[in-house]
């Protein structure tokens, strides 16, 4: 366990109080279209989630009539023909999160938000003078959601507080709306051994193979010999064990997320030609670099998106292999992630978020290649240079008596080993 | 067997040695502190000590275990105030290096 007087965790905290509001996107739909809220309803999964196509999150209605997440559209309208379909606005639900973190950012400073929308963990270790005991904490953040949500969303929150996420998360998945639970350092063990297996951070095979191996709670897999599930799943399987026996406590890390850098433009018409899609982004890319608080940083990831004619939002995302500060470079992702998961109608508008950034990159024109297949020529050295740059080599040379400038050569691009992807190659004049 | 190389008015010998490539982005030993699982919670850099904000990554390479092996296990991490920044632990020397 980490020692408390660490300085470097000073700014984390041991308690969470995990908020959760389970089918977060469906209940924000239904507060836009309070009409809808007594039918069934299901929200589509999104353009860049893997089920595609299928049914996201569903109402009760809809899941009493036999609806379920994961289902084929045609299968769930076969079950439930009064079902209304809906199409996901990841742009609204993004701003509602943001909302939230904002609101509660009042509260308490250590903020992380789960792996879903609709949950997050708040650090709370040390509050209890500023907003009293753990279920008074639980009521000022429910209060100041109040704020931002409206009145049913909020009632419909699950509360859990305990050490660590892990066990803030499970407790929240336990407790019922307007009834948090409370764990205590003592009773973590305990609390969490009945709970189900399926709340541990390990992949969706792992779990369907606890599942048919009998393996129900989180104290039977506690119960379970290390060596066991070292060999069946790895280091993941100790972790788990830790987390599932209360012996690890991940404690809350606050959000750190740099100011993204946004650039939009607004269609005289409704956009949907592939072509001019990628036109639009190359100009939005070339502005967005162009933005001075980019501060000559490199994008390491980015999304693109926009609201779509009729209604709702579409958003894809990617993060680069290898930052990047140049236009071709950022758009060869975007487009081929445009291909994959395209907007479903013509788009109203289009923006571009570089979300996370790399080490700046200063000096990106010294080699400049204007002409067609300078790439193949690399290695001609100098005739790539300008004239200024070359006499200027020829004069440093003279002066120091060996070529200060080289060239960036590629030597195994794709090496696992990144010392060995590029060298430096000296150039002489 | 010196043909491509000629010598410079100050000695030095071109051709080859001109040629020759100098690795870059080659790896910078430092002292790092973890926690129990091993996850880097500061980086001694200089004199000073700089918290993890953030564990964005990690991954392992095992490679070359034919010749000089290589296991090293990655973290790309934010450090305060909010620099990127790519560690590695070398498994086998049991050291720490900034890439």
């Amino acid at each position: 366990m980490p020692h408390p007087s660490i300085p470097w965790e000073e700014g984390t905290s041991r308690t969470s109080l995990c908020l959760w509001l389970p089918t977060f996107e469906l209940r924000l739909e239904l507060v836009r279209t309070p009409e809808l809220d007594a039918t069934s309803v299901a929200l589509l999964a999104p353009a860049d989630r893997a089920g595609r196509g299928e049914i996201w999150q569903v109402s009760e209605r809809g899941a009493e009539a036999g609806v379920l997440p994961g289902m084929p559209v045609s299968r769930a309208l076969a079950l439930c023909p009064s079902l209304t379909l809906l199409e996901p606005d990841p742009a609204h639900y993004d701003a509602a999160m943001e909302a939230i973190l904002e609101g509660l950012g009042g509260l308490s400073p250590i903020l992380q938000p789960g792996e879903e929308r609709g949950l997050i963990h708040v650090g709370v270790d040390g509050l209890e003078r500023l907003h009293g005991s753990p279920p008074r904490q639980v009521e000022r953040m429910l209060h100041a959601l109040l704020e931002i949500l409206p009145h049913p969303l909020v009632a419909a929150i699950r509360s859990g507080r305990a050490p660590g996420t892990f066990g803030a998360r499970v407790a929240a998945h336990a407790a019922r709306p307007g009834h948090p639970i409370c764990v205590g350092d003592e009773e973590l063990a305990r609390f969490l051994a009945p709970r189900p297996v399926g709340a541990l951070p390990l992949p969706r095979d792992a779990l369907d193979r606890l599942a048919r191996l009998g393996v129900e709670t989180l104290g039977d897999f506690g119960a379970l010999p290390t060596s066991d599930l070292l060999r069946h799943f790895g280091a993941a399987g100790r972790e788990a064990r830790a987390l599932a026996r209360g012996e690890r406590i991940d404690p809350v890390r606050p959000l750190h997320r740099p100011h993204p850098i946004r650039v939009s433009m607004d269609f005289a018409a409704p956009l949907g030609e592939r072509e001019a899609l990628h036109r639009a982004l190359d100009r939005l890319l070339t502005r967005g670099l162009a933005r001075s608080e980019r501060r000559e940083r490199a994008i390491r990831s980015l999304r693109c998106g926009g609201h779509l004619e009729e209604g709702g939002s579409w958003i894809i995302e990617c993060t680069l292999r290898e930052p990047s500060a140049r236009v071709a470079e950022l758009a060869y992702p975007l487009r081929s992630r445009l291909a994959l998961h395209p907007p479903p109608r013509a788009l109203e508008s289009l923006f571009v978020e570089f979300t996370d950034f790399g080490v700046p990159v200063i000096q990106t024109t010294l080699f400049e290649r204007h002409e067609e297949g300078a790439r193949e020529r690399r290695g001609a050295g100098m005739d790539e240079l300008s004239p200024s740059l070359r006499e200027a080599l020829r004069e440093l040379k003279l002066k120091i008596g060996h070529s200060p400038l080289y060239r960036v050569v590629e030597v195994d691009p794709w090496s696992r080993i990144p010392e060995r992807r590029h060298a430096l190659m000296a150039l002489e004049p | 067997m010196t043909s491509g190389v000629r010598r410079s008015p100050t000695g030095r010998r071109q051709g080859c040695e001109a040629l020759r490539l100098r690795p870059l982005g080659g790896a910078r030993p430092l002292r790092v502190r973890v926690d129990e699982q091993g996850l880097p919670l500061a980086v001694e850099d200089g004199p000073g000590v700089r918290r993890v904000l953030q564990q964005r990554e990690r991954w392992q390479i095992d490679d070359e275990w034919w010749r000089s092996p290589i296991h090293r296990i990655y973290h790309e991490v934010v450090l305060e105030p909010g620099e990127p920044m790519v560690l590695y632990h070398d498994l086998c020397e049991s050291l720490w290096y900034r890439q």
